[in-house]
C-alpha cells in the first residue's frame, strides 16, 4: 500500500518535470493569441477565419491536427484585414468595413457594410465604435490620411461620426481607451480615446522617430512593428511610454 | 469617289489583320520587369524547415501567445521569440515557410499560409516543432505580377510562389 503511494508521488514528480521542459508554450486548451491590425488570420472560439483579396474561409481547428477547410463566402473586392470581436467580424476592405455575425460559426452571417472612399484601411473595435484608417499608398490610389470613428452599437446601422486628418496611418490598436496609431513617416501617434468625438484634441503623446507600420497594444505592453525591427514599450493609463526593448531588423 | 472606297476597304483589311492576331494562340509574353518563381506541388509540400534563429530582416505582421512572440519575415517564414522578459526578448527559431505572410495560434498550434496552401504546426515543444496538418490549395496563387504589366496563366502542376525582379 504504501510502496503504491511511492509510485504515485513519483509519477506526479516525472509529470511535473515534463511541464516544466516546455514551460515556454503551455497553456490551457482553447487559448489563442494576438494579433495586430493588419492581420488576415483569426482564431476565435474552435475556427480559424482567414481573408484573401475577395473571400472570407472558415476553418475548423476543434482539433488544429485535424484542422480542415468548412467553407469561403464571398464578401467583396479587396479585402485586407480581419478584426474579431466576440461573436462579430469586422473586415477591412479597400471600399469599406464589412461586419459578419458567427454566432453559427460555420456560417458567416453578413450584417452590414459600412462604406468610404477607397483606401486602405485596417480596422479595430473597443466598446461601441470601429477605428478605421483610410490611407492613400501603392494600391489604393488615393489621396485621404484619415481616422475615421465609427458608432456600430447599432450592428446593422455603422455610421461615421467623427474623423480626423491624419498623415499617412497604416495599423493601429486600442486598449482601455489608449488609442494607438501608426502614422507612416509622421511617426506612432497616442490619443486618449475616451471621448471619441474630440480624439484629435486629445493626442497625448508622438513620436516621430518610431515609424511602425502596425502595433499591438496588451495589458500595458506595447509591441510595434516597422521597417527597422521590433520594439517593446511598457505604457500605462497615464500614457508614459517606457522602452523595453529593440529588435533591430538586418536588411 | 472609288479611290475613297478602296482606301476604305484596305484599312478595314488592316482591322481585320489585328483580329486574326488575336486569334492566333501566340505565347502571351511576359511585358513586365518581374518575373514568376514556380514550385512543384512536391517541392511546396517539402518546403517547411526548422532552423536555428537568425537576424530580422523584412519584419511583417506580429503576434503574441502567452510568453511566446511571432515575427514573419515577409514572404520567408516566422522567427519565433520568447519574450517572457520583454525587455530582453529571446531568438529561438526560425520556420522557413515559403510565400508566409500571416500567422496565428491557437491550444500551441501555429497556423501559417505557405503559398496556397495552410499549414498548422504543433510548437508545443519548441526543440521539437513539426508540421501536423496541410490544407492544399485553400488561398489563391498571386498570377499577375507585382507591376500588373503581366498575368502568368494557371498551371495545375507548377504553384506560382513570388514574383522575382528580372536581371
Amino acid at each position: 500500500m504504501k510502496a503504491s503511494k511511492y509510485i504515485l508521488i513519483s509519477i506526479l514528480i516525472i509529470f511535473t518535470a515534463c511541464e516544466d521542459s516546455n514551460e515556454l508554450a503551455s497553456v490551457a486548451p482553447g487559448v489563442t493569441g494576438v494579433g495586430g491590425s493588419l492581420a488576415r488570420f483569426a482564431v476565435s472560439g474552435d475556427r480559424l477565419y482567414t481573408v484573401d483579396n475577395q473571400s472570407l474561409n472558415v476553418f475548423d481547428v476543434t482539433n488544429p491536427a485535424e484542422t480542415e477547410k468548412v467553407t469561403t463566402a464571398q464578401i467583396g473586392f479587396g479585402i485586407e484585414t480581419i478584426f474579431p470581436k466576440g461573436d462579430k467580424l469586422f473586415i477591412g476592405a479597400q471600399a469599406g468595413m464589412f461586419i459578419y455575425d458567427i454566432a453559427d460559426p460555420d456560417n458567416p452571417q453578413y450584417i452590414s457594410e459600412y462604406q468610404h472612399v477607397v483606401s486602405c484601411d485596417p480596422v479595430v473595435v473597443e466598446g461601441k465604435y470601429a477605428y478605421v484608417t483610410l490611407r492613400s499608398g501603392n494600391n489604393c490610389q488615393r489621396f485621404t490620411n484619415v481616422l475615421q470613428v465609427v458608432d456600430i452599437e447599432d450592428l446593422s446601422n455603422p455610421f461615421l461620426v467623427a474623423e480626423y486628418q491624419m498623415h499617412n496611418p497604416h495599423g493601429l490598436g486600442i486598449d482601455q481607451g489608449v488609442l494607438f496609431l501608426c502614422d507612416g513617416d509622421d511617426g506612432l501617434k497616442v490619443f486618449d480615446a475616451s471621448d471619441p468625438l474630440d480624439i484629435s484634441n486629445n493626442q497625448v503623446a508622438h513620436f516621430d522617430d518610431i515609424h511602425a507600420y502596425d502595433v499591438i497594444p496588451f495589458n500595458g505592453q506595447l509591441m510595434l512593428v516597422g521597417n527597422d525591427g521590433l520594439a517593446q514599450y511598457l505604457y500605462d493609463q497615464e500614457i508614459n511610454l517606457d522602452s523595453l526593448s529593440f529588435i533591430a531588423a538586418q536588411p | 469617289m472609288k479611290k475613297t472606297y478602296i482606301l476604305l476597304f484596305l484599312s478595314l483589311l488592316f482591322t481585320l489583320q489585328g483580329c486574326l492576331y488575336f486569334v492566333e494562340e501566340e505565347p502571351i509574353i511576359n511585358d513586365s520587369n518581374f518575373e514568376p518563381i514556380f514550385m512543384t506541388r512536391e517541392e511546396l509540400n517539402a518546403s517547411i524547415e526548422v532552423t536555428d534563429p537568425r537576424p530580422l530582416q523584412h519584419p511583417g505582421k506580429i503576434y503574441r501567445f502567452g510568453n511566446l512572440m511571432f515575427i514573419n519575415e515577409v514572404g520567408q517564414g516566422v522567427h519565433i521569440f520568447n519574450n517572457i522578459n520583454p525587455r530582453n526578448p529571446q531568438n529561438l527559431r526560425f520556420i522557413k515557410v515559403p510565400g508566409n505572410l500571416d500567422i496565428a495560434v491557437k491550444d500551441n498550434f501555429l497556423f501559417v499560409d505557405n503559398v496556397v496552401d495552410l499549414v498548422v504546426l504543433d510548437i508545443s515543444v519548441i526543440q521539437n516543432i513539426k508540421v501536423v496538418k496541410r490544407n492544399e490549395n485553400v488561398f489563391p496563387q498571386n498570377l499577375c505580377a507585382p507591376d500588373g504589366w503581366y498575368c502568368e496563366p494557371e498551371n495545375p502542376d507548377l504553384i506560382l510562389t513570388g514574383w522575382k525582379e528580372k536581371n
